[in-house]
């Protein structure tokens, strides 16, 4: 009998231990899906309940004690080398003692952490840095609090470009629910020594973008150069669409039709390769720093042309953004990582105060500063870059001359951007045609929506 | 020689030659990737894809391993890594080794049956399924970010594949010996402690070391259930993104690889013996 007691209280208490977690095995399994079906519904009973009131608690929330901390930044930056002085600066211009905390730099892992934290009305984080693709996902679920009144009013969100803050951080409500904290141009790249080469002054339009094709192109280099995996070829495929005065969203639309017919024919003819199928930027680069390309889109001010030496007015340089259309139109993207605030957070005044400042020339200069993160308004950037910055003069044009744009995502952002690419690489190997294509893109549109 | 001497040596022969042709290629297979994360970590970012591939690198650097030791944070989270595991292992351990015994000496016991087969049936469900109420439940415990919650979780996930591996070693204990000492006038705490656990040393020898490695390799418990506390294990999904915010730093993530898998490596090469032996006596039953 004491036996019997005694098993029984040594299997009470493993199964006591087992309750605490059934998880088992180790690994990074994906977890989007499920916390992003089953968490819409807390998060909007969170954000309800919570609004946007300094002194509103969430029931739901496990609040963490931050201790004397006035407020809790999710950032990604912190293993950056400057990242400390940053901080301080910003307590500095804030008056806030801000508690940090990194968040992963590995896109998938970062997106399933923050959706689980924002779904369950976790009041640990106030302020999370999100970028596009999260941005897209949560800008109408009701997770993150609108600034139209507090932070990007009227006045303030003028400054920012205009067409990025309307189609990527504006909810349906017409809320605006981030603050942009740079800009990154999808700039247009050329190698001068080439054209040099060629005898070609400047890349304007698409006559003079075909004329480059053809003189570059020998067979072991290319006029175009593209990273073309297939979840990176979508910010190309949409800047062929915009350059030909398409929609993104409508693959009915002649004029996207004939941007994936050019796309298609510079395959063909063989201006550019298709081995570029599986490259990333990574892979991009290189070749492009090789004298590889003649040119190509490429985020970023690139700081890999500097460490290759190869950065310069006389071998790799942004140009201006060809015009495809009469209209004489040109088209850009940019990304940034935007300043958000946490619906579940119980610090909504210190959080106001930190995004204010970030909207405002302190916190852009800082950023720009310290991470080198060029200011998302035209009139800091104006201010605080130095005219030294090879950047700069490029820049201010595209923000001035150019149709600056926010990129075209869906909610199921990473599942249409894969979809998209799986089906233009078919397309480009000639395995599908371009009714097929544009068949099968408009479906993904309306099924991702 | 005789006929059938000479052939038995050539047998011979060609079954060492293909043991060791075998042996080298699946030798290669696991080490390659090993030696190619090494290479990259001491490769400047710059020379990563370089067309055609260097097999050796033309500017060996250790920039990597200085980067992340400066910027990363690694001491602290070297501190927060032995803390748990230390913990885990301790409690894991007094638990599993007590739970094992009962679960092997009275299986004829319908209830503690049934409470094995939950243990083991949970080794089948996914984390991902039980992530996210989990995570609310952390919260709401206040064990969310804290060293006790993350020491719970931990003991967890070690549990089922402890106690499966001790239940089969126990049941190769004779129970004779028990009633041995029984007859001596031993009580039934004294045969567990005196005669049982000394037996079951290198079988919690074994568990120990492979829930060592375990647990430096989680990765997803405390990515998911903390913010403050960080392990060694997420360290690799923290590193600083490239100027675009696109570019993955492989050559910082190969040097944390590197960082992360040595000492499972030197762990794995001194205990090999007795993880091959704990495992083979506690997974093999006659």
């Amino acid at each position: 009998m004491k036996k019997r007691v005694i098993s029984l209280m040594l299997c009470g208490t493993l199964g006591a231990a087992m309750l605490a977690g059934c998880g088992s095995s180790s690994g990074s399994s994906s977890t989007e899906s499920t916390a992003s079906q089953a968490g819409t519904q807390a998060a909007t009973e969170t954000a309800s309940e919570t609004g946007t009131a300094s002194d509103s608690t969430t029931e739901s929330s496990g609040a963490q004690d931050n201790g004397d901390y006035d407020l809790t930044l999710y950032s990604i930056m912190t293993t950056d080398p400057d990242f400390d002085q940053w901080l301080a600066d910003v307590e500095a211009g804030t008056g806030l003692n801000i508690n940090v905390i990194a968040a992963p730099t590995d896109s998938d892992t970062r997106q399933q952490k923050i959706t689980t934290m924002l779904s369950t009305g976790d009041s640990s984080v106030d302020i999370i840095e999100i970028n596009d693709e999260m941005s897209t996902t949560f800008k109408n679920s009701g997770w993150l609090v609108g600034l139209n009144d507090t932070v990007m009013t009227d006045d303030i969100r003028d400054k920012f470009p205009q067409g990025y803050v309307s189609q990527m951080i504006t909810n349906n409500d017409g809320q605006v629910i981030g603050v942009p904290g740079y800009t990154g141009y999808l700039a247009f790249w050329v190698n001068q020594e080439i054209m040099d080469e060629v005898g070609i002054d400047s890349i304007d339009n698409k006559d003079d973008f075909m004329k480059y094709m053809e003189a570059v192109s020998d067979g072991s280099r290319y006029g175009y150069g593209g990273s073309w995996e297939k979840t990176y070829v979508f910010n190309e495929i949409a800047q062929f669409v915009n350059m030909f005065g398409g929609d993104y969203y409508d693959w009915t639309n002649p004029a996207n039709k004939e941007a994936m017919e050019f796309m298609h024919d510079l395959v063909k003819n063989n201006e550019t390769s298709l081995d570029q199928l599986a490259d990333k930027y990574e892979q991009m680069n290189p070749k492009a720093i090789d004298g590889k390309y003649g040119c190509w889109f490429y985020w970023g001010t690139g700081s890999e042309y500097e460490a290759a030496d190869m950065l310069g007015a006389d071998k790799i340089h942004q140009a201006m953004i060809p015009s495809f259309t009469d209209d004489g139109q040109r088209y850009i993207f940019t990304d940034s990582w935007s300043y958000v605030l946490n619906a579940a957070s119980t610090h909504q005044d210190a959080a106001v105060t930190f995004l204010k400042y970030m909207a405002d020339k302190g916190g852009m200069e800082a950023s720009y500063k310290y991470f080198s993160r060029y200011p998302a308004r035209a009139d800091v950037a104006e201010e605080v870059v130095p005219d030294s910055d090879p950047a700069k003069e490029m820049y201010s044009k595209y923000a001035s001359e150019c149709n600056v744009m926010g990129r075209p995502m869906l909610p199921q952002t990473m599942e249409f951007i894969s979809a998209m690419g799986t089906i233009f690489q078919s397309y480009v190997r000639d395995e599908i045609t371009i009714d097929d294509f544009l068949t099968q893109a408009q479906s993904y549109v309306e099924q991702y929506q | 020689m005789s006929n059938g001497n000479m052939k038995y040596k050539v047998y011979h022969v060609f079954q060492h030659i293909f043991k060791w042709l075998l042996a080298a290629v699946v030798a290669l297979i696991v080490l390659i990737p090993v030696y190619w994360i090494f290479i990259s970590s001491i490769t400047p970012s710059g020379e990563l894809f370089k067309s055609p591939i260097d097999y050796l690198p033309d500017h060996p650097t250790l920039d990597s391993y200085e980067f992340l030791i400066q910027n990363v944070g690694l001491l602290d989270k070297i501190k927060n890594t032995v803390i748990i595991i230390g913990f885990t292992l301790v409690i894991s351990t007094v638990i599993c080794v007590l739970g094992a015994y009962a679960f092997c000496r009275f299986k004829n016991n319908k209830a503690i049956s049934l409470a094995f087969g939950f243990i083991i049936a949970t080794m089948l469900i996914p984390e991902v399924v039980t992530a996210r109420p989990l995570y609310e439940f952390m919260q709401k415990v206040k064990l969310y970010d804290t060293y006790p919650g993350l020491i719970i979780l931990y003991i967890s996930s070690v549990i089922p594949f402890s106690v499966l591996i001790l239940r089969n070693f126990v049941s190769e204990i004779p129970e004779s010996l028990e009633e041995a000492a029984a007859i001596d006038g031993a009580n039934f705490t004294q045969r567990l402690f005196y005669v049982v656990i000394p037996l079951m040393k290198p079988a919690i020898a074994t568990v120990c070391i492979i829930n060592f490695i375990n647990c430096l390799n989680n990765f997803f418990t405390p990515l998911y259930y903390s913010n403050g506390i960080q392990v060694l294990s997420v360290a690799i999904v923290q590193l600083p993104l490239r100027d675009n915010m696109y570019g993955v730093p492989w050559d910082l993530t190969s040097a944390m690889g590197w960082i992360i898998l040595l000492p499972i490596i030197v762990f794995v090469a001194i205990f090999e013996k007795q993880i091959m032996d704990g495992i083979m006596a506690g997974g093999v039953k006659e």
